[in-house]
């Protein structure tokens, strides 16, 4: 005699959105996290970058600092939503790194990473907490 | 959102521009000065790329397309709105369903505190609070007879069950409540000498654990003894009742959150053991119908009150909440008629409960509860079932005055399952379906369960349960009674504008 109701609203994601999250949280945290190494135990190419822009060594320590935060958080479902928002911004400020001071090369991994924390930012879009009423209503 | 002074579409239409701007700004700033000024381009980028999103590419808020970000700063707001009227904003006396007032009496009790209060009453004294009578020759305390009813009796029952105290823990499943918080109830219960309702949840298993005296309430599903087309599983029933735990059986026919309907426990508090225990699939809401199968008819009602009567052998009640009372009279007129009784109907309020309910139901269907009591009261009188049963009464009795209330119109005791929640330490964050009670009680989440202290919370619900009875008492003294059998309406004030007027024409 139970009846059960419908599925309404925004239930379980299907398979194949679950899989592209993943693939965009393993792609993003992977590149920003090895990006952020190379900073934190001070490559040779990441020195030259950050001379050159005027930002050696302590710049390089923030950006690597932030990088392996947002990889950090993109991994744990909880703040992924956060963590790309985050790593979006830090990529946004490579991509202005490279068409201003450094050359192009290179700035298709930031694209990448770009690409993949909108991804994030949309299929967990829900998640924004502070701004749930945005979704529910 | 503007007036002839301040117009806000133009304001945000320009920050929208300088939004842009300083992007710019800072881009060059950053390739012309310092490459540092490029935190602040990629912060104005940020909420560029964010108002392109609202402005142009997403359609479902008018707001946001018209003003932006800006326009997002209403839904933050209005985000941390129920939080901020709560901690900030509330008058003591203006939150529903409990106030500040109702509330800090509760957890004053649960905690052991002196609840006196100074100054005078908070409350709108004036226009609709109901006043109890006292009398100028109060009664000594040696006079006043300890409380005691049993249920059962009238049937001459070998298994009568005795209450000792006016309250009751009402129905809560395990499913609506998270395992320690039953358990922090039951024990809770146990250490205070009440019964506790089941809830209709299925087999009790975490309420038996907790070795209560239990009221399994069989809801319209029949959840733990049903059989598989969903009707009474005599053999199931049979079972569960002998356990020496479970002294009464309660036949919900509806209650007060959602009169009209059958219960409803939302997907998002369906765990694999609920599902178990309930025997119902994981990731759906769970509705159960909004009647029993069996009860099609007044007559058929009470042959199936009769059976579960013979099957279980313990007290049997009926719970529901009066829509129409001369639905009630034709059912009271058919127990006459079959010379069947139930041991004791609970009347549940409209106000609406613990229970998750569709807004509708939830505050538009029923009869509030104490002009419901009056209601039913008189029928009983009228057509002499009175002195066949026990009558129980809920909905928002949470303290010694309104349980005077309850008792003075007609009721044997009270049932209250919110009061026990805010024993509990709820604190009314109105989120008991969506499985994030942030204080652990309503939740099957781990981690917001491991907010919520067994022992310590067991504690308070003696205490408030002590509290309110030590309260009861002295009222009980002030009316110059001796009994509970002794109250009447005659003993509460009721103002001109009060919804029970009519009924006791006052």
């Amino acid at each position: 005699m139970t009846t059960t109701s419908s599925d309404v609203g925004s239930g379980r994601p299907s398979a194949g959105i679950v899989v592209l999250l993943w693939v965009a949280k393993l792609v993003a945290a992977g590149i920003l996290g090895y990006a952020a190494i190379l900073k934190l135990i001070s490559h040779e190419h990441e020195i030259e970058i950050f001379t050159t822009l005027g930002w050696e060594p302590h710049g390089r320590f923030l950006i690597g600092g932030m990088e392996i935060v947002s990889a950090i958080m993109i991994l744990v479902p909880q703040s992924a939503l956060y963590g790309a928002f985050l790593g979006l911004g830090v990529m946004f400020g490579a991509m202005i790194g490279h068409l201003t001071a450094l050359g192009l090369a290179g700035i298709h991994l930031a694209l990448l990473v770009a690409v993949c924390c909108v991804i994030i930012l949309y299929i967990r879009r829900h998640d924004a907490t502070f701004i749930r009423n945005l979704w529910d209503r | 959102m503007s007036n002839a002074n301040f117009d806000l579409h133009v304001v945000a239409r320009m920050t929208n521009r300088l939004i842009v701007g300083l992007f710019g700004a800072f881009l060059l700033a950053g390739m012309y000065i310092h490459f540092s000024f490029h935190f602040l381009t990629v912060f104005f980028l940020m909420l560029s790329v964010m108002n392109v999103f609202y402005l142009r590419v997403q359609k479902k808020h008018a707001i946001l397309r018209n003003f932006g970000v800006l326009g997002q700063v209403r839904y933050m707001l209005e985000g941390v709105g129920p939080e901020l009227r709560q901690y900030l904003f509330s008058s003591d006396t203006e939150e529903r369903p409990f106030n500040r007032v109702e509330r800090s009496e509760v957890y004053r009790k649960a905690k052991g505190v002196d609840s006196a209060m100074s100054f005078g009453s908070a409350l709108n004294y004036d226009a609709t609070e109901i006043k109890i009578r006292h009398s100028m020759y109060p009664t000594a305390a040696e006079d006043l007879e300890p409380f005691r009813i049993t249920v059962g009796e009238e049937r001459g029952l070998a298994s009568a069950y005795t209450l000792t105290r006016p309250v009751m823990i009402s129905a809560m499943s395990y499913g609506s409540l998270g395992a320690p918080a039953i358990r922090a109830l039951g024990r809770g219960a146990r250490m205070a000498g009440i019964p506790m309702n089941t809830g209709e949840g299925g087999h009790p298993k975490h309420h038996l654990m907790t070795g209560a005296d239990l009221i399994f309430q069989m809801g319209t599903a029949k959840f733990g003894v049903r059989d598989e087309h969903g009707l009474l599983d005599d053999d199931k029933l049979r079972d569960l009742a002998a356990l020496p735990e479970v002294k009464m059986v309660e036949i919900k026919c509806s209650q007060g959150a959602k009169p009209g309907k059958g219960g409803l426990l939302p997907r998002e508090k369906i765990t694999r053991e609920i599902s178990e225990l309930r025997g119902v699939p994981m990731g759906q809401d769970v509705v159960s119908p909004p009647s029993h199968a069996e009860c099609a008819s007044p007559a058929s009602t009470v042959e199936f009150i009769q059976r579960v009567q013979e099957v279980s052998g313990v007290p049997v009640g009926i719970k529901f909440c009066v829509g129409d009372p001369e639905e009630v009279r034709v059912l009271l007129e058919e127990m006459n008629h079959q010379r069947i009784y139930p041991d004791y109907m609970s009347i549940d309020g409209g106000e609406g409960g613990t229970g998750a309910a569709p807004k509708p139901y939830l505050d538009g269907f029923g009869m509030p509860l104490l002009p419901a009591l009056c209601k039913v009261q008189r029928l009983l009188a009228e057509l002499g079932v009175r002195d066949k049963l026990k009558v129980f009464a809920a909905g928002k009795l949470i303290n010694a005055a309104k349980w005077v209330h309850g008792l003075a119109l007609g009721a044997d005791a009270i049932y209250t399952a919110r009061g026990f929640m805010l024993a509990l330490g709820c604190i009314q964050s109105l989120q008991c379906g969506n499985n994030t009670c942030p204080v652990g009680i309503t939740t099957h989440d781990p981690d917001l369960q491991h907010g919520l202290d067994i022992e310590d919370k067991a504690e308070r619900v003696k205490n408030y349960v002590e509290g309110v009875t030590h309260d009861f008492d002295e009222l009980m003294r002030s009316l110059g009674v001796r009994s509970t059998r002794e109250l009447s309406p005659a003993h509460l004030y009721v103002p001109p504008a009060s919804i029970l007027a009519p009924e006791i024409g006052a």
